[in-house]
């Protein structure tokens, strides 16, 4: 049993976390919230999101799960504005997420979930640690997609450095301590990364709030925000880059 | 089973077929040769004058044409297809038709110089290293990637610039140049496909050429150029980009 009542820009924050990597998602839905964690085709990256019930207006559940079709659901909730309130409920009898926005009623089939895997998160070790605005990181992020499609991001016991470089073209930026809101670690650790994955993941955090990151030598990078104010969390998985020679 | 028949006339030429292809249980292909005149109609219509080509029916319906040289066949049917035979006018007449998509195609014979009906058994799949898959095969193979209907005709077509990677036609029979960058594109990257379109109005004497710039990735900046110059673009979505050796997978860190 779903049935729940809330603010189209959670689901639209939800939509922007988890699309750019995978279509065909299981959400995992239990009286106190909604959690999910999925894998792209590739293997290179993963998504886990937990969101709470109170991050809905409304919000009635029992434990069962919803195979959603993330394209599909995206394209619903477009209709909508951010600030009007979508109506979701699951329809037993006809195994559909019945989606109400204002008067409209949009029944939309689910996805057997049955053989859908539940990926686990791998045990990494990751000694440093950055946090700091998203407005900081995607600036530097932005202006490597025209120069390279992979950057490195170096975590140092001063600053935190991200590098792209192209074939004639290069693009550096340095924050020191000072401008971070956090910095962590014993030694220097760096790790390349494909910008496209990257990007997408960082692009749905607003540019006040805070990104944690997490890096070790040729590891993956764990990438941690909120949503719904506080009351979603997100955390990302990218798998690095080998460097070049 | 392997059957052949050698310089035919027409009504031995259809009972051949008749009774070593159509009424064979087993499915079998046919390969034929000869003097033939290809009036094709889908979303698109051509005629192929009379010339000698290789025919080929696979055992799932899918036609070739081949002509005597290049790589590529000049026309095909897809997957599925069905195939008629019959004597019309003192001709041999294959008729190739499948509803989705929508495609008809008349070969009419005025000689033949061989058919060959055989039944093959290959379950074997192709074994690609990272490397050897390239998009543009894929393109090649599902020309779906780029857009419906879309026919590849030449695959690397010489121009007086330089080299096309893919020289196409689009359901409306409109010339597609494609350029296949593997990775970023750039500013050098759209003249470069401009220049192909500007030869390729001249070789073809058309006003109307469409380039599309394919790669993984293309910066904004770059779209805009394109828009400038009236050219197209197409990112290839994650799901299908190239295996890439230099990119780790979160598998290889799991315990």
């Amino acid at each position: 049993m779903f049935n729940a009542k809330v603010k189209s820009e959670v689901l639209k924050g939800i939509i922007d976390v988890v699309s750019p990597l995978v279509n065909e998602v299981k959400f995992n839905i239990t009286p106190k919230g909604i959690s999910l964690r999925a894998v792209d085709p590739a293997h290179v990256a993963m998504v886990d999101l937990e969101i709470k019930s109170d991050a809905f207006d409304e919000y009635k559940a029992t434990n069962m799960e919803l195979g959603i079709d993330m394209d599909k659901f995206a394209s619903i909730i477009r209709l909508s504005t951010s600030n009007d309130m979508v109506n979701l409920e699951y329809d037993e009898d006809t195994n559909r997420l019945i989606i109400k926005i204002g008067n409209l009623v949009r029944k939309m089939g689910l996805i057997d979930t049955t053989g859908m895997p539940d990926p686990k998160m791998p045990n990494l070790n990751l000694p440093a640690k950055v946090v700091l605005k998203a407005s900081e990181l995607t600036q530097g992020v932005r202006a490597s997609e025209t120069v390279s499609d992979h950057l490195a991001l170096t975590v140092n016991k001063d600053d935190f450095e991200l590098f792209a470089e192209g074939d004639t073209d290069t693009v550096n930026l340095k924050l020191p301590k000072d401008l971070l809101l956090e910095l962590d670690t014993n030694s220097k650790c760096k790790s390349l990364f494909s910008i496209d994955y990257f990007s997408n993941m960082i692009k749905p955090v607003r540019g006040d709030d805070p990104i944690t990151i997490m890096i070790g030598n040729d590891n993956p990078i764990r990438v941690e925000f909120n949503i719904a104010e506080n009351k979603g969390h997100v955390t990302y998985l990218l798998a690095p880059r080998i460097e070049s020679e | 089973m392997t059957k052949n028949l050698v310089n035919p006339n027409n009504t031995d030429a259809l009972e051949f077929i008749k009774k070593n292809h159509t009424n064979k249980p087993d499915k079998t292909m046919l390969i034929l040769a000869g003097d033939c005149l290809i009036d094709y109609k889908g979303r698109a219509r051509s005629l192929l004058d009379w010339g000698e080509r290789v025919i080929m029916i696979k055992q799932d319906g899918t036609l070739l044409v081949h002509q005597p040289e290049m790589r590529e066949p000049i026309n095909w049917q897809p997957t599925g297809s069905k195939t008629e035979f019959k004597i019309k006018e003192d001709k041999l007449v294959l008729k190739s038709y499948i509803k989705k998509p929508p495609e008809k195609m008349k070969i009419k014979f005025r000689n033949i110089k061989f058919i060959t009906a055989i039944s093959l058994k290959d379950k074997a799949k192709l074994i690609i290293s990272g490397m050897e898959l390239d998009f543009v095969n894929q393109i090649i193979n599902n020309p779906s990637i780029i857009e419906e209907g879309l026919r590849v005709v030449k695959r690397e077509k010489p121009v007086k610039s330089g080299m096309i990677d893919l020289f196409c036609y689009d359901k409306n029979h409109t010339p597609v140049i494609i350029e296949v960058k593997r990775s970023l594109a750039n500013i050098s990257s759209v003249h470069q496909l401009r220049m192909y379109v500007k030869d390729t109005k001249k070789d073809v004497d058309k006003a109307n050429v469409r380039g599309i710039l394919c790669a993984p990735k293309i910066p904004d900046m770059v779209k805009h150029l394109l828009l400038d110059y009236g050219l197209e673009w197409i990112e290839v979505e994650r799901k299908i980009m190239l295996p890439d050796d230099k990119q780790k997978t979160l598998k290889e860190f799991a315990e």
